[in-house]
């Protein structure tokens, strides 16, 4: 576990020292955009975002040094995206705190947390499921990205559409989204760890 | 044993890279990939420290399957020298001694003040001779029991190259380290293996080790009388042939090498009339 933790501070530093910038303009984009609740756009930018995080190692050719070094592809998997979550949900969190204090507010504030933790985590996924499939870190991601959304807005009933309930843009129902999502973060982790990169 | 391969396999998109590779190698030994652009030396140094996963067959490294353990006896020098952006020598210094259990500081150091390195300066602004010789020296200060190099003196002027091939034959000889290199400079590694494998179209031609190589292969004239066993290839006036009879004269290493790279039919991409 010690030795995990050394590896996550060293993968941290390789992100901030190499994404300082993008980390910065994403952090300020997520203290603004989620408290203000703009639902497409907010999910746009986090999907951005994680398209800038593994997805962009993998693309550029920076993951070969990093796996060059004592790392598994499941350590750099999870480093990842812990890492994109954490950076994702505090100043997510410090957007929620500064503009609403209400004690009403705050379970209304975690589900919101709780609600992007989800989506980042199924595309989170679904960038790694493209990639090791052979696709690319944006293009198909995105077109899926667009797909839920419309997909998740169909019909006037969940009877009708049951993807509503899982869908991650949509999420009709948060605990059979957060299971979906997780689902979605397994695959990929088995796809990732058996497949490798591909090229 | 260090390094063992069975029967790798790789292939890219159904297009095969590695058809079947095997190889061992023992502690202290220098070890050369040998072959010409596209062999499939990169793939098998990739495969070898699990960035890319085989579609079949068998690595132990240690005589375990690679695991992150594993990796912190082993290091590695990519063969594109991409650098982390923004990163400095410091910052590599700090990540290297963090990951390596048994990097050494001075060992770094030494290599910094002789090759006057800025370690404040950022490593992707480095020339690329420059960067070969800072990831040479990251990989012998790490300590570790097993390099794995990819072409370590591309780039690099010839006095700089000598001396570079001298601290990589002292490191494998006075703390018994293994070193693998993948390389397609014939004389150079000439000068520092104690074995090899010629790989041509992702398979192993031939693996020995140095002196016996040398010992089992003949250049005889052409019109002699071919000896018992295999002749491997043709020169212009010589043959190049395997046995252990005592004929001929002893082949070059660049002699040997050449001969199995040209013993698969040779590329004709057009019939000439006659």
């Amino acid at each position: 576990m010690v030795n995990f933790l050394n590896k996550l501070e060293v993968y941290f530093q390789k992100e901030f020292t190499e994404k300082s910038g993008r980390i910065f303009i994403f952090s300020l984009i997520f203290l603004f955009f989620i408290t203000f609740d703009v639902p497409f756009l907010t999910l746009f930018f986090i999907f951005l975002f994680l398209t800038n995080m593994i997805g962009h190692d993998l693309r550029n050719g920076k993951f070969s040094l990093i796996i060059s070094l004592p790392y598994s592809y499941r350590e750099v998997f999870f480093s990842s995206y812990v890492l994109s979550l954490l950076l994702i949900v505090i100043p997510s969190s410090i957007g929620l705190a500064f503009f609403n204090f209400g004690s009403l507010y705050l379970s209304i504030a975690l589900l919101k947390i709780l609600s992007v933790i989800i989506f980042a985590t199924a595309y989170f996924a679904i960038i790694i499921i493209s990639v090791t499939l052979g696709g690319d870190t944006f293009g198909i991601p995105f077109l899926i990205l667009i797909a839920d959304w419309i997909l998740g807005k169909i019909g006037s009933s969940y009877a009708v559409n049951p993807y509503k309930y899982i869908s991650p843009s949509n999420q009709g129902n948060v605990w059979a989204s957060l299971i979906f999502s997780v689902f979605l973060l397994l695959l990929s982790l088995y796809l990732f760890e058996k497949r490798g990169v591909q090229k | 044993m260090i390094v063992e391969v069975k029967d790798l396999v790789k292939s890219f998109n159904s297009k095969p890279i590695l058809n079947k590779i095997n190889f061992n190698v023992n502690e202290g030994e220098i070890f050369s990939l040998i072959g010409p652009n596209g062999a499939g030396k990169t793939t098998t140094l990739r495969c070898l420290y699990g960035e890319l996963k085989p579609n079949n067959g068998e690595i132990k490294l240690f005589s375990e399957k690679i695991t992150p353990e594993i990796k912190t006896k082993v290091s590695v020098m990519t063969e594109d020298r991409l650098t982390f952006s923004n990163f400095k020598g410091s910052d590599y210094l700090k990540i290297w001694s963090m990951l390596y259990p048994n990097f050494n500081e001075e060992t770094f150091s030494n290599f910094v003040l002789h090759y006057n390195f800025d370690i404040n300066q950022k490593v992707e602004r480095y020339s690329m001779g420059m960067k070969t010789l800072f990831y040479l020296a990251l990989t012998i200060s790490s300590n570790a029991d097993l390099l794995l190099l990819d072409e370590p003196t591309q780039n690099l002027d010839p006095v700089i190259r000598s001396e570079a091939l001298k601290i990589l034959r002292n490191y494998a000889n006075e703390t018994n380290k293994t070193i693998i290199i993948s390389s397609h400079e014939i004389y150079e590694l000439e000068e520092i293996s104690s074995s090899f494998a010629i790989i041509k179209e992702g398979k192993i031609l031939y693996t020995d080790d140095m002196d016996s190589a040398k010992e089992k292969h003949r250049m005889i004239r052409k019109g002699e009388p071919i000896p018992t066993g295999e002749v491997v290839s043709n020169f212009e006036e010589e043959v190049l042939v395997k046995t252990e009879e005592e004929i001929g004269r002893f082949a070059t290493f660049n002699e040997i090498v050449l001969g199995y790279l040209r013993s698969i039919q040779a590329f004709t991409p057009f019939e000439v009339k006659k």
